[in-house]
């Protein structure tokens, strides 16, 4: 086998063809197949929530300059008023643009800013149904090791529990249908995220 | 710094390396939209647009939105390319206005995820659309509500949000492969 070492491998354009910006570097995934009841209490405050800890993540950016892209499918069933948000190293980020909640002009201690919510489900209907959420989260965290978790909590004062891969009635029969979540981590290269108050991003 | 330029790599055994292979992701971006914008019937809803400038003639891109809103029960929408009306729409070649002939009035490339009423509780729409590059000008993906409103990052009743009444953060994404 030969070995050829460079900084920098073009195509005839001048793209580099080796982790050019929007390149997946990395990738890492988690399955979870636990059909767990959480307890989520009220109010959220300034806690964190309740996560769920076997849909943690952990990863190495392999750059400094990588940007992060958090994806999950959750399967579960859950009041309507309930909220997703992504903890980082067992805290939430609130530094905008990365915070770990909605709009920056809101706190964490506001309960109803949330990165995602639960569907309403036919009348505040908690049974039998379950749903998928589809939890997006991004991240440029720098150097170092981080581990990336999802939380739940409700969105007004009222506890409440989060049903993961399972209904609120059962965990599995006729009817009681049970599922399995997913996870996964994209390492980004580059300058990957849009910024369009400066332009086209190439 | 050293750089090499190549047009074809081939390993020891005389077997060709392709670089990047075929279906690789050779490009993508990504948008985190926090905006919370309430959009009427008929309008391009601006916060949602997703910019990508492709990188080779042939190439595949698909861009993905995951929105949060909440929506009028009839709200659908439409994709627009460089504002070009016709692309995206779900037969290639008959015009809008024929669509909306054809089919519904409300027909549209996908509609805005409903729960029966308009209050408190957004929901989340997840839309994928294909673009095939012809040419390598830069390309602006948007989104044209149509049929009614929407409110984007939002509950139906509270702009900033309160007990029961959530705001939310939308995402979208493009990605280029390489073609077959």
């Amino acid at each position: 086998m030969s070995t050829l070492i460079v900084d920098r491998v073009e195509n005839a354009l001048g793209h580099p063809l080796l982790q050019d910006s929007g390149s997946i570097v990395q990738t890492v995934t988690v399955r979870a197949q636990n059909r767990t009841q959480y307890s989520m209490p009220a109010p959220v405050g300034s806690t964190t929530g309740t996560d769920l800890p076997t849909l943690s993540m952990t990863i190495t950016p392999r750059n400094s300059d990588s940007l992060l892209v958090c994806t999950w499918h959750i399967f579960f069933e859950a009041d309507e008023n309930t909220g997703f948000r992504v903890l980082r190293n067992n805290a939430y980020v609130t530094s905008s643009p990365y915070q770990s909640y909605g709009n920056s002009a809101f706190s964490n201690t506001d309960t109803w800013n949330c990165l995602q919510t639960a569907p309403y489900d036919n009348a505040n209907n908690n049974d039998t149904t379950p749903h998928v959420a589809r939890l997006v989260y991004m991240d440029k965290p720098g150097s170092g090791t981080f581990t990336y978790k999802p939380t739940v909590h409700p969105t007004n004062t009222t506890a409440q529990t989060f049903n993961l891969n399972r209904v609120y009635e059962n965990t599995g029969n006729n009817s009681d249908e049970v599922g399995v979540s997913f996870g996964r981590i994209f390492e980004v290269a580059g300058n990957a995220q849009l910024n369009y108050t400066q332009g086209w991003n190439l | 710094m050293s750089v090499v330029r190549l047009s074809e790599i081939y390993s020891s055994n005389g077997s060709e390396l392709r670089l990047p292979a075929q279906g690789s992701l050779v490009h993508s971006t990504f948008r985190r939209i926090d905006d919370r914008v309430n959009y009427t019937d008929n309008n391009i809803a601006n916060a949602l647009q997703v910019r990508h400038v492709p990188r080779t003639i042939g190439n595949d891109i698909i861009v993905e939105w995951q929105i949060s809103a909440e929506a009028q029960s009839n709200a659908g929408a439409y994709i627009f390319v460089n504002g070009n009306f016709m692309r995206g729409l779900p037969v290639e070649g008959v015009s809008l206005e024929n669509q909306r002939n054809l089919f519904s009035d409300d027909y549209g490339y996908f509609i805005w995820n409903r729960d029966g009423n308009t209050d408190t509780t957004p929901s989340t729409a997840v839309v994928f659309f294909h673009h095939k590059v012809k040419t390598l000008e830069p390309l602006r993906f948007d989104i044209y509500t149509d049929a009614g409103d929407i409110r984007l990052n939002r509950n139906w009743e509270s702009a900033n949000g309160s007990n029961s009444r959530e705001i939310n953060v939308s995402y979208a994404a493009s990605y280029e492969f390489t073609s077959a």
